[in-house]
C-alpha cells in the first residue's frame, strides 16, 4: 500500500518559505524523501505552486492595471460618498418609517368602525345616532318626492306642456282672444 | 482621485491649520513617498479582497489618511507597511461588516470579474493551448479564492500574493501565529479540492 503526504504536510512544503514552520528535521527530510520518489505528490506540489504563482502575477498585473485605470478615470459618482450616503443611519430610519407608514396607512383607512367596547368609543357612538337621524329624515324626504314624481301622471318633464293644454281647454276664448 | 493627491490636500489643510503648528516629527513627515511605495501594495490587497476597483480606491486613499491622522500614535514597533496593512485590514472589515447592500457591488461598472482576471493574466506560453488551460486555472482560482471567508482569505492573500511572513501577517491581523496557521491550512484544503479532482485512491503517509 502506498502512501501519501498528508494536507498538512503538502501545505507545510507549500508555506515552506515562510518562519516559523514547526516541522522537525527528521520529518522534513522524510516528507521530501517521499516528495523525491512519490510522483502523485510532486505532481501535485508543482502544481499547485505554479497555480499560486500565476495567481500571484495575475493579481500584480490585475492590480497596477486598475490603478492606472483608477487614476486615469477618477471622476465616476464617489464611491465613498454613495457608501456614506447608504451607510447614514438616518436614512435608513426615515426609509424605514416612510415603508411602515405606506404599508399601515392603507390598512387604517380600511378598518371596520371600532365595537363600543371602550368609553371613548362609546361616545363616538353615542354622537352617531343623531346624525343618522338627520340623514335618514333626508332620505325619506328624497324618496317621497321620488315617489311622488313616479306615482304622477305626468312627468315633471313634461308638466309645462300640461299647463298650457289645461289651460287652453279651461280657457278657450282667452286663446282665442289672444290670437 | 489618486491616494497621492488626496493626501497633498489633506498636507495642505493640514499645514495652514493653526491647530498644526506643534509639528510632529514621526516617519510619515515625508508622506508622499510613503504612498509612492506603498499605494499599490495596499490597493491590490483591497482589490482582492472587495473586487471593486473604486471601492478599493476609496480604501486605499482612507487607509492613508487614517495613518496621516494617527501618524503620533506610530511608535516604530512595526514596520510602516505592516501597519499601514493593519490599518487597511481594519477599514476593509469595517467596509465588509455596514456594506449591507452587496448587490451594489454585483452591479457596479468597477466590479472586477473572471473575465478581467483571465486578460491580466501574463501568458509566458506562445501556445494557445496552454494559454486557454492557464486562463481556466486562473478563473477557477479566483473564484475559488473569492468564496473564502474572511479571515482566509485575507491570510491567503497576504502569504500567496504579498509573500508575507507568518509572523507579519500575525502581526497585521492581530491573530497568534497557530491560528493564522490554522487559517492558511484552511484555505488551501478549499483551494486544493477546486483545483484538482478529488483522488479517493489516496492514502496518506
Amino acid at each position: 500500500m502506498r502512501f501519501h503526504l498528508t494536507h498538512e504536510q503538502l501545505s507545510d512544503v507549500l508555506l515552506e518559505d515562510a518562519s516559523t514552520l514547526e516541522l522537525s528535521a527528521s520529518a522534513n527530510d522524510a516528507v521530501h524523501e517521499h516528495l523525491s520518489t512519490c510522483l502523485i505528490c510532486s505532481g501535485e506540489l508543482a502544481s499547485l505552486r505554479q497555480a499560486f504563482s500565476s495567481f500571484r502575477d495575475t493579481s500584480i498585473a490585475l492590480a497596477s492595471r486598475e490603478l492606472l485605470r483608477a487614476s486615469l478615470h477618477p471622476a465616476t459618482p464617489d464611491p465613498a460618498a454613495k457608501r456614506n450616503f447608504f451607510h447614514q443611519p438616518g436614512y435608513w430610519a426615515a426609509g424605514v418609517a416612510a415603508a411602515l407608514l405606506l404599508a399601515v396607512l392603507p390598512l387604517g383607512m380600511h378598518h371596520p368602525q371600532p365595537t363600543p367596547a371602550t368609553p371613548a368609543v362609546t361616545t363616538q357612538a353615542q354622537q352617531q345616532p343623531a346624525r343618522t337621524v338627520q340623514s335618514l329624515e333626508s332620505d325619506e324626504a328624497l324618496l317621497n318626492d321620488i315617489n311622488q314624481q313616479l306615482s304622477a301622471s305626468v312627468p315633471t318633464s313634461m308638466q309645462p306642456l300640461e299647463d298650457t293644454s289645461t289651460s287652453a281647454s279651461n280657457s278657450p276664448t282667452t286663446t282665442q282672444r289672444n290670437n | 482621485m489618486p491616494a497621492h493627491a488626496l493626501i497633498a490636500d489633506a498636507l495642505s489643510i493640514a499645514d495652514h491649520s493653526p491647530a498644526a503648528t506643534p509639528r510632529i516629527s514621526s516617519a510619515f513627515d515625508d508622506l508622499e513617498s510613503i504612498v509612492a511605495l506603498y499605494e499599490q501594495r495596499i490597493f491590490r490587497f483591497l482589490l482582492l479582497s472587495v473586487r471593486d476597483r473604486d471601492v478599493a480606491q476609496s480604501l486605499t486613499q482612507d487607509t492613508f489618511l487614517r495613518a496621516w491622522t494617527a501618524r503620533a500614535s506610530f511608535r516604530g514597533d512595526c514596520a510602516i507597511p505592516t501597519w499601514l496593512m493593519r490599518i487597511a485590514v481594519n477599514l476593509l472589515r469595517d467596509h465588509t461588516r455596514t456594506n449591507r447592500f452587496r448587490f451594489w457591488k454585483r452591479a457596479s461598472d468597477t466590479a472586477v470579474d473572471v473575465s478581467d482576471v483571465a486578460n491580466a493574466l501574463p501568458h509566458r506560453d506562445s501556445s494557445t493551448e496552454s494559454r486557454l488551460i492557464a486562463s481556466e486555472q486562473m478563473a477557477l482560482i479566483w473564484t475559488t479564492v473569492a468564496k473564502l471567508p474572511e479571515r482566509q482569505h485575507s491570510v491567503f492573500v497576504l502569504r500567496f500574493v504579498e509573500e508575507l511572513e507568518l509572523a507579519e501577517i500575525a502581526s497585521i491581523l492581530g491573530l497568534p501565529v497557530s491560528t493564522v496557521k490554522s487559517h492558511l491550512y484552511r484555505a488551501l484544503n478549499t483551494v486544493r479540492k477546486h483545483h484538482q479532482a478529488p483522488q479517493n485512491s489516496r492514502k496518506t503517509l
